[in-house]
């Protein structure tokens, strides 16, 4: 059986959390406009927090960070709360 | 009673009397003094008069007193039996708030120059005392209070604690958004109580909840005032209720719906956030950061839970988990019914700068709402301490009218100081207006 071959690292997807500077946030719209012309999938605008949603692959991260506005690009982490049955939570 | 007034403060006095008005009633308490200590309109000088190179004490009148207009204070030379008439009407619900003798302060002395070693010397000194202590009191099961509170068949022990249940404020007319695994919707308690709701969990469209967590946090903060049975256990009883799903009911959520969560919230003019849920990492970053800081600028206080990644009964007093590690993000640590750190409760062991605890609420046996058929649960966490403190931030907010870092500091100045170190419980025990 042929085994699968392993992707690329520059093309795996990350998700991504941009922050944007506080002078372009009231641009949000034209900074993610930006961020996917430099590779963002999936953007999403959250203007009341001015941070850009959306995942991107591993070799246009740096494109990512350099975009105009941008203030930070970090990756997206998750949180994992106890079960239900659990007495500490 | 007249001069009592003045040998019932301690230190250096000049004679002299510092009079606080009520915001809005200065020239009601003007017209007080002038009842009372008959100083008129012309021996009083106003800050107002002397623009803004300020007031030149050098002119202060030898009967009469100079008033600070910006800051609704007066000093003026009375006689102190005037003095100890209108202290006796002052309060609240007056114009004077209080007549309270002038003290006089001193720069503090430089200490002596301490070099690093013996300063060392004297934290290893501390810490052992204290380490030592913590083993004997852990042995002991020394109470932090003389009684330990208890859960009555009115009230939570919580609720007895943290002051919530004397409160005369309900949140009524404050947004407080709960971000969890969302809120079982249907469950009596909640019968007939508008909620806003939204899922942000892809591919599931209600913010119904199907793991308990949700559904436990918005019981405590935000639980009816008379529910249909057993015990109360809600603190804000009139708040709207926002119900953000950033947990699906397997209690798992990306930073990407927790913060699509916060947004919604704040968006929504949400006076307060609750997050029971956070990371096992101990790194912070920039997006909950910066961030928590907007949500403050608009308004919005987010609370967080310090996390349950210590067993401090083996000697692990684990760290506080992203996003509670912010500086931006108010912090909540457990404590149990006699008000002891709870052994779960996470302590700030990483240092960094914003990483601290800022404050506790009741965290061990805590009895809420939880979905049907079960209809309530006791359980444990730093979970259940944060939305104490979301819902007195509620009862805060609706007291005084503070929003953002002005409501932070409300509950940080209210709260009740206990024998635990700031490591582990920030200023103290959150305490309800």
């Amino acid at each position: 059986m042929a085994a699968k071959s392993i992707p690329k690292k520059a093309s795996v997807q990350i998700d991504v959390v941009v922050t944007l500077e506080d002078v372009h946030r009231d641009n949000i719209e034209a900074v993610a406009r930006r961020l996917e012309a430099a590779g963002l999938n999936a953007a999403k605008a959250l203007k009341s927090a001015g941070i850009i949603t959306g995942s991107v692959a591993h070799g246009k991260l740096e494109g990512i960070k350099s975009v105009e506005g941008v203030r930070a690009v970090e990756a997206a982490g998750g949180v994992q709360i106890a079960p239900p049955d659990a007495p500490v939570q | 009673m007249n001069n009592d007034l003045i040998s019932q403060t301690a230190g250096e006095t000049t004679g002299r009397f510092i009079v606080t008005y009520r915001e809005g009633a200065h020239a009601e308490a003007l017209a007080a003094l002038k009842k009372h200590a008959g100083v008129t309109k012309a021996k009083m000088m106003a800050s107002a008069d002397f623009g803004p190179g300020g007031v030149d004490m050098a002119q202060f009148p030898d009967a009469g007193g100079v008033s600070f207009d910006h800051i609704g204070v007066a000093v003026v030379a009375i006689d102190p039996t005037a003095a100890g008439a209108m202290a006796q009407d002052a309060g609240e619900d007056s114009a004077i708030l209080a007549v309270e003798p002038e003290g006089v302060m001193y720069a503090l002395s430089e200490l002596p120059a301490l070099t690093l070693d013996y300063l060392r010397g004297f934290r290893d000194a501390a810490d052992s005392i204290y380490t030592a202590a913590s083993r004997r009191e852990g042995e002991a099961g020394g109470a932090e209070v003389a009684a330990a509170f208890a859960d009555t068949a009115a009230l939570t022990w919580g609720l007895q604690a943290t002051k919530a249940a004397m409160s005369r404020f309900s949140g009524s007319g404050i947004k407080l958004a709960i971000l969890d695994t969302g809120l079982a919707l249907a469950h009596p308690d909640f019968a007939g109580r508008p909620v806003v709701s939204k899922s942000f969990i892809a591919g599931v469209a209600s913010a119904n909840d199907g793991h308990g967590h949700g559904t436990h946090c918005t019981g405590t903060s935000c639980g009816p005032l008379k529910p249909p049975v057993g015990r109360r256990y809600g603190i804000a009883h009139k708040a709207l209720i926002h119900i953000g799903k950033v947990l699906s009911d397997q209690g798992s959520g990306a930073d990407g719906g927790i913060l699509a969560g916060i947004d919604w919230a704040i968006g929504n003019k949400c006076a307060v956030i609750s997050m029971s849920l956070g990371a096992n990492a101990p790194a912070t970053t920039v997006a909950y950061e910066t961030v928590g800081q907007r949500a403050l600028n608009a308004g919005t206080l987010i609370v967080a839970a310090a996390g349950n990644n210590a067993n401090r009964s083996a000697g692990n007093f684990g760290f506080v988990g992203r996003p509670a590690n912010s500086r931006s993000f108010m912090s909540v640590a457990a404590v149990d019914a006699s008000l002891r750190v709870a052994n779960f409760s996470a302590r700030d062991t990483t240092q960094q700068a914003g990483t601290a605890v800022d404050i506790a609420g009741p965290g061990v046996a805590v009895y809420s709402s939880w979905p049907m058929p079960a209809r309530y649960n006791t359980i444990s966490g730093t979970s259940m301490a944060t939305p104490h403190v979301a819902g007195i931030a509620a009862l805060w907010a609706e007291a005084t009218g503070a929003r953002g870092a002005a409501l932070w500091q409300r509950l940080i100045v209210n709260a009740r100081v206990l024998g635990a170190p700031v490591v582990d419980v920030g200023r103290g025990l959150v305490q309800a207006p």
